[in-house]
């Protein structure tokens, strides 16, 4: 059941169009990300479901109660939506404790409370009586998620909440929050320009562009079925394919539409005797565990150039011959997007 | 192994000690000048004698002016930092009509001296003196001093703390009073102890409004008895006050800090909406003005339309604005000069002796002019140089040392050392170098702190009676004189001439706290 309705929603700052008529729906329990370049309108978004930002045009809704449209809006304070701003945005002025219980009412159990949420985000109960100076990122971020948690808000907004921390650190702090929040049960949108962290932690991923959502769905969706040939690039590595192009590579597609193949379609093998399609290695760039290869295709033209991670143990030589067969079917890209035409 | 690893390396020590680079030796030399005031209290205390320490400071009279201080000091303060906090809140971030011309009305009480202020009221409404009096003209001369880091600091302000603190169920009004007014303390502070020693320093306005003071008191003692014991010591009561005031303020501060943790969002913050209150809101701002800016105005121009062409006698007003100009101009250019030195070094060579010596540079700055005025009076009646311009400038380049530190420093800190660096790099000799980048960058900024010391000086009264030669005539002075003689519209035009040299001053604060504040 979706929890959160937008429908239509539309926001222009002056001439620019930051939000342009998005639909978008967020289940219950669910984590939806919203992904984009920056300027894509992410932002806005997220700030029109806090109430932040008044909108132009649309309605958003939480839970069967309208939350927004034109001429009404509950202000943010009355939402009951929690937010993490990018850095935290932790009160200076205030201790750990005093922060984490800054949205709480009364004093009754208190304490108790703010212990049980420094347990919850993994801080030792000792760092209670500091200022925010005194903490790493990461341990801003923890406050910031246990401030926000306190008031037991029906859904969480994370504004880039990793962004400004190093990469090491994301990651286990991107497996606390997504085990923290699964375990309150709490519906979660967040924003990221970073799409591996959007496929990695998301049930759902909605791409925005130019204001537009492009395309939403299951991280597998956009991954492998990207809706264009810049979506498909957006989360990783994509070889577009065309016609001819595709003929070389022995695949069948539509001659009206471009296909995509992620570079871990491609199954190289040295040697290539009995391999549908030849080719050779023109650069050979070492990164570790994986090399990069440039490879080209050598059997009919028009001769294709496209980049392949390769374990770095047996990676073939710069000028080696090799075989290369496709697993799984080239995803037909519908060209061109609704982004291009508005 | 591991209890092995845990004993901390040790640190190759640095040599303690230090270079003394020019501008090192510079700058100590200048501390050291700088001392001169409180070194002068210390020694006439010490060498007075007990019983004539006893004798002279614990007497009802020192107690009086000590009450009149507190009570004076414990009145204006509060109210000043609550008005001026307000007004801050409601012309940054509110819907308030007009607000951006409310802001600079509030910044405008400045180019109006104290003792104008004084005069103005003395002469409009002779029936408001003493401590009513001295709380109502030095909240509407001063506040602006409060009011100018608070309104910057409001700028600064992360929104995102505004927009967490909603999340978590506040109301607007909530968010103002838990969110955004706490994070003020520091603006507050430093505005609070400005205002706090202006008012310990000032004589003019108190002597108007008919209310002793430390001040007014130690001024008197020394026109009746040049160099006399009993002015020294209140003097040192007076100093006592300003150090009090001094470690009132680092308390208030504590050790908390205020800055915004991380960089914070780049948007600008929101603006809270008054509704229903939009236009009583304007009450505060529009009352502030009218009594800070009307009251002058209407006085002035009574006196100006009354006086008619009899009162601007140029044979008196041509000399005194040539001596005012010329004391101003080679007090700011002395002072900019000395200022130097210490704003290169805590640019350049930030570290312990560098912050001692710049204490010892603001510390004179923090006393008052009286202070400095009585030390160079005992230290020069013996020498060729007493009563001479050479001393009076020597007292305007102490009293307005911090202000150029300040500013200088500032704009030394615009031209980073790797600009430098980068000019040497490609083939420039180093004194180019700083040349071609430094003095380049910095230029603009020091030109305005030296601007900000003229105006200062123009404008001084207490330091420029007591140590003026014989003949000197500056617009305050002859401000202060017609003023004495109960002759308001002779007094006219000078106040009218000040004013006019002060707008400068107001504009250059103002922009100058916007350009700090700009996100």
């Amino acid at each position: 059941m979706s929890l959160l309705s937008l429908r239509k929603v539309t926001k222009r700052y002056g001439n620019v169009v930051a939000a342009s008529h998005v639909d978008l729906d967020v289940a219950a329990g669910s984590r939806t990300a919203i992904v984009g370049p920056s300027g894509s309108g992410k932002t806005t978004l997220l700030r029109l479901i806090a109430g932040f930002e008044t909108l132009d045009g649309g309605s958003i809704s939480l839970d069967g109660e309208l939350l927004t449209d034109e001429s009404n809006s509950v202000p943010a304070y009355r939402r009951g939506i929690g937010y993490v701003a990018q850095e935290g945005a932790l009160f200076p002025h205030l201790t750990v404790a005093e922060n984490i219980a800054f949205g709480l009412s009364g004093h009754a159990e208190r304490h108790a409370r703010v212990d049980a949420l420094l347990d919850l985000v993994g801080l030792a109960r000792t760092m209670a009586d500091r200022r925010p100076h005194e903490l790493s990122g990461g341990q801003q971020q923890r406050v910031a998620l246990a401030r926000a948690l306190a008031r037991r808000p029906r859904l969480m907004l994370l504004d880039e909440p990793f962004s400004a921390l190093d990469t090491g650190l994301r990651e286990d702090l991107r497996d606390l929050v997504a085990e923290v929040l699964s375990s309150a049960g709490v519906t979660t949108v967040f924003v990221t320009h970073d799409q591996s962290e959007a496929l990695s932690f998301a049930d759902q991923v909605a791409l925005m562009r130019d204001g537009v959502i492009v395309q939403a769905g299951s991280p597998e969706d956009l991954y492998f079925r990207p809706r264009d040939a810049e979506a498909a690039r957006f989360f990783g590595e994509a070889i577009v394919v065309a016609g001819a192009e595709a003929g070389a590579l022995g695949l069948h597609i539509a001659p009206d539409a471009p296909a995509m193949l992620r570079p871990e379609q491609f199954v190289l093998s040295t040697g290539g005797a009995d391999s549908p399609v030849s080719g050779r290695v023109l650069t050979r760039t070492f990164r570790g565990p994986t090399c990069r290869l440039l490879i080209e295709t050598t059997g009919t033209p028009p001769f294709l150039q496209f980049k392949l991670d390769y374990p770095s143990a047996t990676a073939p030589e710069v000028g080696a011959a090799i075989g290369l067969k496709v697993v799984g079917e080239p995803h037909p890209l519908t060209a061109p997007s609704p982004a291009a035409t508005s | 192994m591991t209890t092995a690893l845990s004993i901390p390396l040790p640190q190759p020590r640095k040599r303690l000690g230090f270079r003394a680079t020019p501008a090192m030796v510079a700058a100590s030399v200048i501390a050291a000048l700088s001392l001169i005031p409180i070194g002068f209290i210390a020694y006439v205390a010490v060498t007075s004698g007990w019983d004539t320490v006893w004798s002279l400071v614990v007497r009802p009279k020192v107690g009086e002016l000590l009450v009149n201080t507190i009570v004076l000091q414990a009145i204006a303060v509060p109210v000043a930092i609550v008005t001026s906090v307000a007004a801050a809140i409601l012309t940054e971030r509110t819907d308030l009509p007009g607000a951006r011309m409310w802001s600079w009305l509030m910044v405008a009480p400045l180019a109006v001296p104290a003792f104008v202020h004084s005069y103005a009221w003395n002469s409009l409404f002779p029936h408001v003196h003493g401590l009513f009096g001295a709380v109502l003209i030095s909240v509407l001369a001063y506040f602006p001093f409060i009011y100018l880091p608070v309104a910057a600091q409001l700028r600064r302000l992360d929104p995102a703390l505004e927009d967490t603190a909603a999340s978590l169920g506040l109301s607007p009004a909530a968010v103002l009073w838990r969110a955004v007014v706490p994070q003020l303390r520091l603006a507050v502070c430093g505005g609070a102890l400005l205002f706090s020693l202006h008012i310990l320093a000032e004589y003019g306005l108190f002597v108007l409004m008919r209310y002793d003071t430390f001040a007014t008191a130690i001024v008197d003692q020394f026109q009746s008895s040049y160099n006399g014991p009993a002015a020294n010591l209140l003097g040192g009561v007076l100093v006592l006050l300003c150090l009090l005031m001094l470690s009132l303020e680092s308390l208030g501060r504590g050790h908390a800090r205020y800055a915004r943790v991380g960089s914070g969002a780049a948007r600008r913050a929101g603006v809270f909406t008054l509704g229903r209150l939009r236009f009583a809101a304007l009450l505060l701002p529009a009352a502030l003005a009218i009594l800070a800016l009307g009251v002058p105005a209407i006085t002035l121009g009574r006196w100006l339309v009354g006086g008619g062409g009899a009162i601007w006698r140029l044979e008196f007003i041509g000399p005194a604005l040539t001596q005012t100009v010329l004391l101003a101009l080679s007090g700011a250019a002395l002072t900019t000069l000395a200022a130097i030195p210490m704003a290169w070094l805590s640019v350049r060579s930030p570290g312990r002796l560098q912050r001692f010596l710049e204490a010892c540079h603001y510390y004179a700055g923090a006393l008052p002019g009286v202070i400095i005025a009585l030390a160079l009076v005992t230290l020069t009646v013996r020498l060729p140089i007493y009563q001479t311009a050479a001393t009076l400038i020597f007292a305007y380049v102490l009293m307005f040392l911090p202000r150029a530190v300040v500013g200088l420093r500032a704009s030394i800190a615009q031209a980073p050392v790797e600009l430098e660096r980068a000019a040497v790099s490609l083939g420039r000799r180093p004194l180019k170098a700083i040349a071609a980048t430094t003095l380049r960058l910095a230029a603009p900024g020091a030109a305005a702190s030296a601007a900000l010391v003229a105006l200062g000086i123009a404008n001084e009264l207490t330091g420029t009676l007591m140590l003026s030669p014989n003949g000197t005539r500056t617009l305050a002075t002859r401000f202060w004189a017609y003023t004495a003689e109960l002759d308001f519209a002779s007094a006219a035009p000078y106040a009218v001439l000040m004013i006019v040299l002060s707008a400068p001053l107001v504009i250059l604060l103002r922009l100058r706290a916007e350009r700090i504040s700009a996100p």
